[in-house]
């Protein structure tokens, strides 16, 4: 449950919408709360004032990567604990490496397959 | 899971299905009336997904109480519900891609649209949209994203892969990886689709290179290749009416 008591909360990091349209499509009827945030700086702060309980993190955004708010998020105690899976384009050992170096907690590649995305969410926040 | 409400596709006083627009040759009508029957193929993609969210809500249901009773079909259930899922998920795809393509009549947001669609949910490295210019039998690249388009800028019409679909009207698929072509035929696109206006190539999108963890295209992008091809050329086409309309009600104004 998120600290609200309510339906466990995800924040969706993308600058596309068509993928968080997708993302909202795919994890409606888990009975998640959703929110989304259109960059890293968005993605933070939206972070900081809902405490969600998972983020689905894009890569390439405008005015702050993934991988940098990821770092931000880690360096701040109060979401440091949060998982984060990276939803990246680049599926290379490189960068996937690099999200684990800034801390994020797994990753899937694009273009997003929903059973791998409902499997990994359903493996940190449970059924 | 709540009751997932209809959405309203159109307003009052306008048709309701392609259907109740007459058909006349020429103008807008031919134009009006297949942006309808986008509109409708966008609403029964909605209504099956909505459906496929209820199965996949009873199957749930069903399996935790398999699971709680110990009864032996519970492993049915297990198959039904993941086959229900990963429809679920195909289906969410195609109407995205669809509400996309429907969601304005700007010219440069249709064509980011497509760009989101062809890297986000089929997964591309390179792509590019060329627009079909029949008076001169010419393609000119009008939207590109990735590496790959400095020897693209004009083709001719019936020329290579990809004037040939302009001038055909058939797709064309080269379904394997770049690394795995005829050495200096690395540039040879993977797969070239019309976009379709009334039959007729309006243009064309071009996909170059697949993201380097995909092999292969697969059902659901011949899927969304087939929609995009309905769909976004009617798009592209309404987005130009739209601009040639309030142009002329400029001058007139």
């Amino acid at each position: 449950m998120s600290e609200n008591g309510g339906n466990k909360r995800i924040l969706l990091v993308d600058d596309s919408e068509t993928v968080l349209m997708l993302e909202r499509m795919i994890l409606k009827g888990g009975s998640y709360e959703l929110a989304m945030a259109k960059d890293g700086k968005e993605g933070i702060a939206k972070a900081l004032a809902l405490r969600p309980n998972l983020i689905l993190m894009d890569v390439i955004m405008p005015k702050m990567n993934g991988f940098d708010a990821i770092r931000e998020l880690r360096r701040r105690p109060e979401t440091r604990s949060i998982p984060i899976i990276i939803v990246t384009t680049k599926g290379e050992e490189e960068s996937m490496e690099t999200g684990y170096l800034s801390g994020c907690s797994d990753y899937i590649t694009k273009p997003i397959d929903s059973l791998e995305l409902l499997t990994k969410i359903r493996s940190f926040l449970g059924k | 899971m709540g009751k997932v409400p209809r959405r309203k596709t159109i307003s009052k006083g306008r048709p309701k299905t392609a259907r109740d627009i007459p058909a006349t040759p020429g103008g807008l009508v031919p134009v009006r009336r297949q942006a309808a029957a986008v509109q409708d193929e966008n609403q029964r993609l909605r209504n099956h997904v909505a459906e496929l969210e209820k199965e996949l809500e009873r199957l749930q249901t069903e399996l935790s109480d398999a699971v709680v009773q110990g009864s032996g079909g519970d492993r049915l259930l297990a198959q039904q519900f993941v086959a229900t899922e990963l429809q679920h998920g195909d289906l969410a795809s195609l109407y995205v891609a669809s509400r996309r393509l429907q969601a304005t009549l700007r010219k440069q947001e249709v064509l980011a649209a497509i760009r989101e669609i062809v890297i986000n949910l089929i997964g591309v490295e390179a792509m590019a949209v060329f627009e079909n210019h029949p008076r001169t039998s010419t393609l000119s690249l009008i939207d590109y994203y990735g590496n790959g388009w400095v020897n693209h800028s004009n083709i001719l019409v019936g020329e290579g892969p990809i004037g040939r679909v302009a001038l055909t009207g058939d797709c064309y698929f080269h379904d394997l990886k770049g690394t795995e072509r005829e050495p200096g035929n690395a540039n040879m696109p993977t797969a070239c689709v019309p976009l379709k206006v009334d039959g007729v190539a309006w243009g064309v999108i071009v996909i170059l290179r697949l993201l380097p963890q995909k092999d292969r295209l697969v059902a659901l992008d011949y899927q969304l290749l087939d929609l995009l091809s309905t769909q976004a050329g009617i798009a592209l086409h309404c987005a130009e009416l739209s601009a040639e309309r309030a142009a002329a009600r400029e001058i007139k104004a």
